[in-house]
């Protein structure tokens, strides 16, 4: 007598469960590319952009943790939480952050967010290569 | 340099196209428009200027551009602003394969669109920016 069997709802749960960490630990890194952009930009003034860049997971924000804002400026709300622990944000809670990123007809883009993120894409490729490469090992 | 391909295509090509001509009065600019330069106006920034692709022995494939394509105008003639940022989109929302001298654009797609009040009034009016970010996968030498 034979019996069938497999193992896809381990694999499945666990695969589900790396790729959120991985998810993790991009928006972390990101948050952290996009605070040294700021820095090696020059753009500090007063610190409370660089500061309130943060990081909303599924379970955990890093919100509010930039000070109080300077004269005329104000913290933004914190924004909600991402669907699945597949998502997450890099935001920033500075309401001038936008005009800095994006430009003004005064002020030209310094695209910080966007240079910040763009290095993140090579250790989000690399982990998720792991992951596969780990699944091929565990198959054979 | 690819970064200044893709911008050059990018004006080159807004600049045959004669509804947004009709529009950017102001004129087509790189980077930044000089102060006092009337509105509305084209604008094409990098907003991250390159990524490169490489093959196991480092010849440069093509690379990723980030640029910031807009228009910037008066709240007032906002009409006239979704006319040009609809025209950028129709000549760069999805563009494949244009020859360029030398290499090639590869591909061209939105990744976010982008529309924001500027923080100053220009005689008193307000200033808005309205276009996108747009992804250019670009061969060069």
């Amino acid at each position: 007598m034979a019996e069938a069997f497999n193992n896809w709802d381990e694999i499945a749960a666990a695969m589900d469960k790396a790729a959120g960490q991985v998810v993790r630990k991009v928006a972390f890194d990101g948050e952290a590319n996009i605070k040294a952009e700021i820095t090696s930009q020059d753009l500090i003034d007063t610190g409370f952009m660089r500061n309130s860049v943060y990081v909303k997971t599924h379970k955990e924000s890093t919100y509010g943790q930039g000070g109080s804002p300077p004269k005329g400026a104000t913290l933004l709300p914190e924004i909600g939480s991402p669907p699945d622990d597949k998502t997450a944000y890099v935001v920033s809670g500075a309401n001038y952050t936008w005009w800095l990123n994006y430009g003004t007809i005064y002020i030209a883009a310094y695209g910080f967010f966007e240079k910040g993120m763009e290095r993140v894409k090579p250790g989000f490729d690399a982990a998720m290569a792991a992951i596969n490469a780990a699944m091929k090992r565990a198959g054979r | 340099m690819e970064t200044a391909q893709a911008i050059k295509w990018i004006i080159a090509t807004a600049k045959a196209d004669a509804p947004l001509v009709a529009v950017a009065t102001g004129g087509f600019y790189e980077t930044f428009a000089p102060i006092g330069t009337t509105m509305p106006y084209f604008l094409v920034v990098a907003q991250q200027p390159g990524s490169d692709v490489l093959s196991g022995n480092r010849t440069r494939l093509m690379t990723h551009i980030l640029l910031q394509i807009k228009v910037v105008g008066f709240t007032t003639g906002y009409d006239s602003l979704i006319t040009g940022a609809d025209r950028i989109d129709a000549l760069f929302g999805d563009t494949k394969n244009v020859a360029l001298s030398p290499g090639s654009m590869i591909a061209c797609w939105r990744e976010n669109a982008i529309a924001y009040p500027d923080p100053n009034l220009v005689d008193g009016k307000q200033v808005r920016h309205l276009g996108g970010l747009y992804h250019i996968e670009l061969k060069g030498a």
